[in-house]
C-alpha cells in the first residue's frame, strides 16, 4: 500500500506543478489576447422614453496582427444586446442586426451614430444620464472584454446647451 | 442736348436697376430650381404633441423645416435632430424665423405623448406631429416620404420594438407654404446652417 501511495504522490508531484504552470501560462496568455482588443470613448444614449431599446457606442481598437470579431454582447442592464447597423442609402434610412463586426489587424472598428452600434433591448431601467452600464463583449479571438458605459443625454455630440447664450 | 446729362443720369440709374434685378433673379433662382418640377408640400391635418390640431397654415411668417422619423430610432433619428438643433444654434438670430417639425412615420407608437416626451428630450423649439395613419400617409405622400414597417428578425422582435425604414431628407418650406430646398442625410450642421442663412 505504502509503495502504491508514493507512487501516487510521484505523479503528483510533477503533474500538479506542470498543470500549475499552464493554468498559469493559459490565464496569461487569455489576458494578453483581451489586452490585444482596447475599448475606448463608449457611450450609451440616455433613455427617452419609457421600455424603449436605447443604443450605445465605442471604438474598438485591435492591437494584434490577426483580425477578430466581436460576436456577442451581453449586459446586466439589458435583458438582449444586439449589434446593429445603421445605413441610408438611395435617401432612406434602415437599420439591420449584424451578425459580427470585423476588426482588421492593427485597425479600429468605430461604433458611432449613423453607423455601427450596440442595441440594448428591455432595459432592467432606464438608463440616465449620469449613470453607468455595464457591458460585455465577446470577441472570436481575445474573448471576453467587460466595460463601464457611461450614459449620456442626446445632444452631447453637438454641445448644443452651449451655443444657446452665443448670440 | 440740354437733356442729355438728366437722360444720361436716369440711364445710369435704369441700368444699376436692371443689375440688382438679374441679381436677386439669379440667387432665387439658385434655390428655387425645385420649383414647378416637382410639387412638395401642400395642405395637412395633423396633432401636435399638445394634442392640438396643425395644419400647414398654423404656422405664419415662419420657414419651416420638416423632417420625418419615428421615436423607436434609437439612432439616425437623434442624429438627425441633434444636427437640425446644431444648424439652428450656429445660425444664430435667423433661426427664429425657422419652424423645426418632425413628423413620424409610425403613428401606431407614437402617440401626441409619446412625442412630446421625445422631442423636449432634444429641443423645446421642435414641435412633433401625427396622426391617424391615413393622415400620416397623406402628408408622407405630399413630402414624396417613404416609409416601410421593417418585418421583424424573430418573432420577438416583431410586435415590440419593429423599426421603420424611411426617407432620410430635411424639407425647407418657405413661409409661403412653398417648397425651397431639401438637405439630404449627409449634409452637415454647418452647412445647413451656412445654406439657411443665405435663404433666411
Amino acid at each position: 500500500m505504502t509503495s502504491y501511495y508514493r507512487f501516487i504522490l510521484k505523479i503528483f508531484s510533477w503533474t500538479l506543478p506542470a498543470f500549475a504552470f499552464l493554468l498559469v501560462n493559459l490565464s496569461y496568455i487569455t489576458h494578453l489576447k483581451a489586452k490585444n482588443i482596447e475599448i475606448s470613448d463608449a457611450w450609451a444614449r440616455a433613455s427617452i422614453i419609457k421600455n424603449r431599446p436605447t443604443s450605445a457606442y465605442l471604438t474598438i481598437t485591435n492591437n494584434s496582427s490577426h483580425e477578430d470579431f466581436l460576436l456577442y454582447v451581453n449586459s446586466s442592464s439589458a435583458k438582449k444586446v444586439e449589434i446593429h447597423e445603421s445605413k441610408v442609402e438611395n435617401g432612406i434610412a434602415r437599420m439591420m442586426k449584424v451578425d459580427a463586426i470585423r476588426i482588421p489587424p492593427n485597425k479600429k472598428a468605430k461604433l458611432k451614430p449613423g453607423g455601427y452600434h450596440l442595441m440594448l433591448f428591455e432595459l432592467v431601467k432606464p438608463a440616465k444620464a449620469g449613470e453607468h452600464i455595464m457591458i460585455k463583449l465577446v470577441f472570436k479571438v481575445a474573448g471576453e472584454k467587460s466595460v463601464m458605459v457611461p450614459v449620456k443625454k442626446s445632444g452631447t455630440m453637438s454641445h448644443h446647451k452651449m451655443h444657446h447664450h452665443m448670440k | 442736348m440740354r437733356f442729355a446729362p438728366i437722360l444720361g443720369f436716369c440711364g445710369a440709374i435704369v441700368i444699376l436697376f436692371c443689375f440688382y434685378y438679374f441679381y436677386e433673379a439669379a440667387e432665387k433662382e439658385n434655390y428655387s430650381k425645385n420649383e414647378g418640377t416637382v410639387k412638395i408640400g401642400g395642405s395637412f391635418k395633423l396633432i401636435n404633441q399638445n394634442q392640438e390640431i396643425v395644419t400647414e397654415k398654423s404656422f405664419p411668417n415662419k420657414y419651416l423645416l420638416v423632417f420625418f422619423g419615428f421615436t423607436n430610432c434609437p439612432d439616425i433619428c437623434p442624429l438627425s435632430m441633434d444636427k437640425i438643433i446644431e444648424a439652428m444654434d450656429l445660425l444664430g438670430k435667423k433661426s427664429t424665423k425657422l419652424q423645426p417639425i418632425f413628423i413620424t412615420v409610425d403613428p401606431e407608437r407614437d402617440t401626441p405623448d409619446i412625442l412630446a416626451t421625445y422631442v423636449s428630450a432634444f429641443d423645446s423649439r421642435i414641435i412633433g406631429l401625427t396622426g391617424t395613419k391615413d393622415q400620416i400617409k397623406k402628408v408622407s405622400n405630399l413630402y414624396k416620404v417613404y416609409y416601410q414597417k421593417q418585418k421583424g428578425d424573430d418573432k420577438d422582435n416583431q410586435n415590440l420594438d419593429y423599426q421603420v425604414n424611411h426617407s432620410a431628407i430635411t424639407y425647407l418650406m418657405s413661409d409661403k407654404g412653398k417648397f425651397i430646398i431639401h438637405f439630404s442625410y449627409g449634409t452637415t450642421a454647418q452647412e445647413m446652417a451656412a445654406r439657411l442663412d443665405k435663404i433666411l
